[in-house]
């Protein structure tokens, strides 16, 4: 018999909730204070325990004692003589305690016992011992005494209560051991899924803020406790850092906004330079290459405010359904001769399947800013490749190579704007391009990490397949 | 443009006058005669009372806007090309000045090379000979329905973006085809690439094309390519 799938996957979904509570730092606390705790209410317990039974055990002797004078009083003499119709009386109308009453041959004269070893002075009889009647379970505890002519008289008490309270001491013990135990471990597991959850409510706005929505704030729990207080100071920091960062984008979008005229204007005069007549090739050759970085400069900034605008979530006004196998076919079409003339191959091993709803001419972009990335800091003898799947509903999209790679510890830097490691300073670029990958890919809705190709670069792409939204309303199942 | 034809008459609607005079004079060298409107206005007044080739909106305008404007004439039914300035940051305008009826947009700040060979094309697209099923130039032939190319007879193995660049070449010979419209064209590209993919193709398109292919398919420095019809005679007696 095998185990339905789903409910493996509820028990390793427990279990596995179970493991992030045991191993959080509040349920450890919880459970070195539930340690502590029983220790101390053990040693409370035994402490009580011991007294009680002590003075117990003190008013038993007490009893014994005071019986055992009356015993010697009422008799009169230190004989056999004298004690023998004391204890037979007493036999009859004392029963709560035991007598005995042997003479020097340890035959018993009288008594409710069985035959003792004489012995003077105070003690125990175990439950195995030698009364004649009542609860052989329990000890006695008593005193004899050695009479002149050789006789030996006992006066004990049935010590039932001592061996009760003993008994139920140690039951005691256990119990609240146990009751200590669960009580430790249960509060702990309570506390920390409190505690638990009120930090992951932080960890999950950290994330969302991490993958982009700088909006995300800590939602409060209205309680006024130290999780709301440093939800607070957390939500102002964030604040804070989100006016810096959208004041620093907004001047960074003012400044390329502002310099485009300038810059047209420059572009308009070394045009009309480039013109005159008689100019000599020389100077010719300058403007044109002042041309070149103009429109190089214009370029990063019109990436730029693209960027903002495509972040600002700006619909582009298209939104058609974009077969990837399409793009992916097209962009061989155009990087395939590319990559071959400089002795590196462009390989798309399937068909990729999958259908985003989106902006094609941004797809387009998003796929050809990567390709153009493995072309342009790969060296010759490099394989670049384009793949595709399907899993879940969602579009896999894979463009790896062999090259250099990026260090994982660049690996989220380089999404940055204007970020360039220094390894491909060389090759032209505005350090923008991967920043408007992201930001495309994140308009359509998917995910984009960089990873170790071993060796290379190894550049994923999750994006929503519209095939599997479009087609279920259709599908006769659904 | 020879010069027993009227030269083009081009409207441009523009409010800032440095653009203005920069198209003028950009334009009067390909011997297009530009007439300046400074607002929506104007323009629109101007496109209703005269016959224009080409007209070339500004989508930033004072009162009326480039889209209004765009908009009505093409209500009125008035067919004319148009092309659409738009600001380099409208992700959006290129969508919606193509939507709203526009040919071609360019995005400021342009050369004045490239508005050049997007008006020459459009001038082009505007003329006759769109019906035609067959492309022949320069001893080649380009069956526009089985995509079939040959040169002199011999069948040439062409990928098919090759063949719709040679389209794009064939339907505007002598016509300046700059790198930004040939990747538009053919891949529908409309922002900055880093590697010479433009150069790539050309020069692949050339060697199929024969030994002669670089002479058809000229180099035009700083702006883009251009197709000529070669002295077939010169060319294979060299």
């Amino acid at each position: 018999m095998t185990i339905p799938v789903a409910v493996r996957g509820a028990v390793r979904g427990r279990l596995d909730a179970l493991y992030r509570i045991t191993s959080s730092l509040s349920f450890r606390i919880v459970l070195l204070f539930a340690g502590f705790l029983m220790l101390s209410g053990a040693l409370a317990i035994l402490l009580s325990g011991l007294q009680s039974q002590h003075s117990l055990e003190k008013q038993i002797r007490r009893a014994v004692r005071a019986e055992r004078t009356e015993v010697i009083s009422a008799a009169g003499g230190m004989d056999l003589a004298h004690f023998r119709p004391v204890v037979q009386n007493l036999v009859r109308h004392e029963p709560d305690f035991f007598y005995l009453l042997e003479d020097g041959a340890n035959r018993v004269l009288a008594g409710n016992m069985l035959h003792l070893r004489p012995q003077p002075g105070s003690r125990w009889l175990s439950r195995a011992h030698r009364q004649l009647y009542g609860e052989p379970e329990s000890a006695i505890y008593g005193e004899g005494v050695l009479l002149n002519d050789g006789g030996y008289f006992f006066v004990g008490l049935n010590a039932r209560s001592l061996t009760e309270l003993r008994r139920d001491f140690w039951i005691i013990v256990g119990w609240s051991l146990v009751g200590f135990s669960v009580l430790g471990v249960g509060g702990g597991m309570i506390l920390s899924t409190i505690i638990l959850g009120r930090i992951e409510t932080i960890s999950v706005t950290a994330r969302r803020i991490m993958s982009g929505d700088m909006a995300q704030r800590i939602p409060y729990q209205g309680a006024d406790d130290e999780f709301d207080h440093l939800a607070h100071s957390l939500n102002a920091m964030l604040e804070r850092n989100e006016r810096l960062i959208s004041s620093l984008q907004q001047v960074s979008n003012d400044i390329a906004h502002d310099m485009r005229r300038p810059l047209s204007r420059l572009r308009r005069r070394l045009e009309a330079a480039a013109l005159a007549e008689r100019l000599p090739d020389a100077a010719r050759d300058t403007i044109e290459d002042a041309l070149g970085d103009l429109d190089a400069a214009l370029e990063t900034f019109s990436s730029l405010l693209r960027l903002s605008q495509i972040e600002a979530e700006i619909s582009t006004g298209t939104c058609a359904r974009v077969s990837l196998d399409d793009l992916t076919r097209r962009i061989t079409d155009l990087y395939g001769p590319v990559a071959e003339d400089r002795g590196q191959v462009l390989i798309v091993p399937g068909p990729v399947p999958g259908t985003v709803a989106g902006d094609p001419v941004l797809l387009m972009q998003m796929l050809s800013n990567l390709v153009e990335n493995a072309i342009n800091h790969t060296p010759a003898g490099s394989r670049i490749s384009l793949d595709g799947r399907l899993a879940d509903g969602r579009i896999l999209l894979v463009v790896a190579d062999d090259g250099p790679g990026i260090p994982p510890d660049a690996r989220e830097r380089v999404f940055q704007r204007f970020v360039r490691l220094d390894a491909s300073r060389s090759v032209p670029g505005s350090g923008l391009g991967l920043s408007l990958v992201r930001a495309i890919v994140r308009l359509h809705g998917g995910t984009i990490s960089l990873s170790d190709n071993r060796p290379g670069l190894r550049c994923t792409i999750i994006l929503p397949d519209d095939a599997a939204a479009g087609d279920s309303p259709r599908s006769p199942a659904a | 443009m020879t010069d027993d034809q009227p030269p083009p008459r081009l409207l441009l609607v523009e409010d800032d006058p440095d653009t203005a005079a920069y198209v003028r004079d950009g334009l009067a060298q390909d011997g297009i005669a530009v007439t300046c409107a400074a607002n929506g206005t104007e323009g629109l007044s101007l496109v209703f009372s005269r016959e224009w080739d080409i007209i070339v909106l500004d989508r930033m305008l004072p009162g009326m806007d480039g889209m209004a404007v765009l908009v009505r004439l093409r209500e009125a039914g008035i067919r004319t090309p148009v092309l659409f300035l738009t600001t380099m940051d409208g992700v959006a305008s290129r969508v919606d000045g193509l939507r709203g009826g526009a040919d071609d947009y360019l995005v400021k700040p342009f050369a004045v090379r490239e508005l050049a060979a997007r008006v020459a094309v459009l001038l082009r697209r505007a003329g006759p000979a769109r019906h035609v099923t067959t492309l022949r130039m320069a001893g080649i032939t380009l069956d526009l329905l089985t995509r079939e190319v040959t040169r002199y007879g011999d069948r040439l193995h062409l990928q098919p973006q090759e063949v719709k660049i040679l389209e794009y070449f064939m339907r505007n010979p002598g016509t300046v085809l700059s790198r930004q419209m040939l990747l538009l064209y053919a891949w529908n590209v409309d922002f900055p690439v880093r590697t010479n993919i433009v150069e790539t193709h050309i020069s692949r398109l050339r060697d199929k094309l024969g030994h002669d292919g670089r002479q058809l398919i000229q180099t035009v420095r700083g702006v883009g390519y251009i197709l000529r019809d070669v002295d077939l005679d010169h060319s294979r007696g060299g």
